[in-house]
């Protein structure tokens, strides 16, 4: 019988973030691999939801040029209880299988290439 | 450092104790009061190391005669956590834009930006600061990987009249306030202290690598947007940097490049010291 306190072992290639409910928050080193992607319409509702309660760390939806929105997964280092948390509790749980877990750099290659200007 | 450096600076032994000595504590009251803000985001008083790092920081810049020109200024780093590392030192705190984590903090280095979302919106608006009486600053402890903003509001044009210190592979470049293309130029890709100060019309100083530049180029009516640190306004140039410290607000004093020289002094002093302290 496994130690009751012993954390569950974190999945190699979680699809959604409804698979890491059971083990949020996940480290900082795991969660960075990833990004969480989603549509418009979910970006939309975490934009209302920071709106209705404005706090001090924000997280902000990147339109990707698929269509879909990205943010990173270093935040599920900080769910349920500490720098998101309270906007968290306000996201309706059911639609966290709608989030896809991507690898980080296969998302951000979907981001829009910088200004060429750059400076 | 010695053990009791260690000791939280607001813990009742901290000064000493019979037997073991005694060390200094912080005084200065402005000091106090933002000790006493960090400890309450964080939950316990920073070690009497670090406090004692502050202390200095807050006398120095009030020696020099800088300190009253830091209207919105945070302390990236010392702070036992990143909601610590975000109370102001002066002005409103600023608001963590993009998905910051407690992983992206470095208790000696500061923020670490992600050269994609990461970004502090220091909400302080760029024409809080007359036009001819302005100033920058950021302490770097890593250099950014990306041509980028590393404090800015700049905008779409150079006749916006924004403030801007950016950084790309090979360079940078200061704008302040310029009515025309005419732009500080940083050598290199330094880490440390980097700054810029107007009081004039026609022209202003900028600060980096230990050394100052006269830029002779007539100001522009200021750009109202934030200033960021970590990114800018217009199309995004997030950075990738470690940033232990950021300052905005009026000119360094009447002589802005001694002014730059004593604020690069202190905050460089100031990291140095939370590094040993830690």
């Amino acid at each position: 019988m496994p130690d009751i306190d012993e954390p569950l072992p974190l999945p190699d290639n979680p699809a959604t973030v409804a698979e890491l409910l059971p083990h949020l928050p996940v480290p900082y080193e795991y969660a960075r691999q990833y990004a969480c992607v989603f549509s418009a319409e979910l970006a939309d509702r975490l934009v209302e939801v920071q709106a209705e309660n404005p706090e001090q760390f924000r997280v902000t939806p990147l339109a990707m040029t698929d269509g879909r929105y990205l943010i990173r997964g270093a935040i599920l280092s900080e769910v349920p209880g500490g720098l998101y948390g309270g906007n968290f509790a306000r996201l309706d749980a059911s639609r966290f299988d709608e989030i896809a877990l991507v690898p980080w750099a296969e998302a951000v290659a979907l981001l829009p290439q910088p200004d060429p200007e750059g400076l | 450092m010695a053990l009791a450096a260690k000791l939280p600076y607001n813990h009742p032994y901290a000064g000493g104790f019979p037997g073991l000595g005694s060390q200094p504590l912080p005084t200065d009251s402005d000091c106090l009061t933002y000790l006493a803000a960090v400890a309450a985001a964080d939950g316990a008083g920073v070690e009497t190391g670090v406090a004692m790092a502050v202390d200095t920081f807050f006398r120095d810049t009030k020696a020099a005669g800088v300190f009253d020109a830091l209207k919105a200024c945070c302390i990236l780093c010392g702070a036992r956590t990143i909601t610590g590392a975000l109370v102001p030192l002066a002005g409103d705190a600023p608001t963590a834009q993009g998905g910051w984590a407690s992983g992206d903090y470095s208790r000696t280095d500061g923020l670490e930006g992600d050269g994609n979302a990461l970004y502090l919106d220091s909400n302080r608006a760029g024409d809080d600061d007359p036009q001819n009486d302005c100033h920058l600053s950021v302490y770097v402890t890593q250099v950014s990987t990306l041509g980028s903003d590393q404090i800015s509001n700049r905008i779409s044009e150079v006749a916006d009249g924004y403030r801007t210190i950016s950084l790309n592979a090979q360079d940078g470049d200061t704008f302040f306030r310029c009515s025309s293309n005419n732009p500080g130029t940083i050598a290199g890709t330094p880490t440390g202290f980097l700054g810029a100060s107007r009081n004039s019309a026609s022209e202003f100083i900028a600060g980096h690598s230990e050394a100052n530049e006269t830029v002779s180029v007539a100001s522009i009516g200021p750009a109202s947007t934030n200033v960021r640190v970590f990114n800018r306004i217009s199309t995004d140039s997030f950075s990738d940097a470690k940033i232990a410290f950021y300052s905005i607000g009026s000119s360094l004093g009447s002589n802005p490049a001694d002014g730059l020289a004593d604020l690069d002094t202190a905050v460089t002093n100031l990291i140095t010291a939370i590094g040993e302290a830690l």
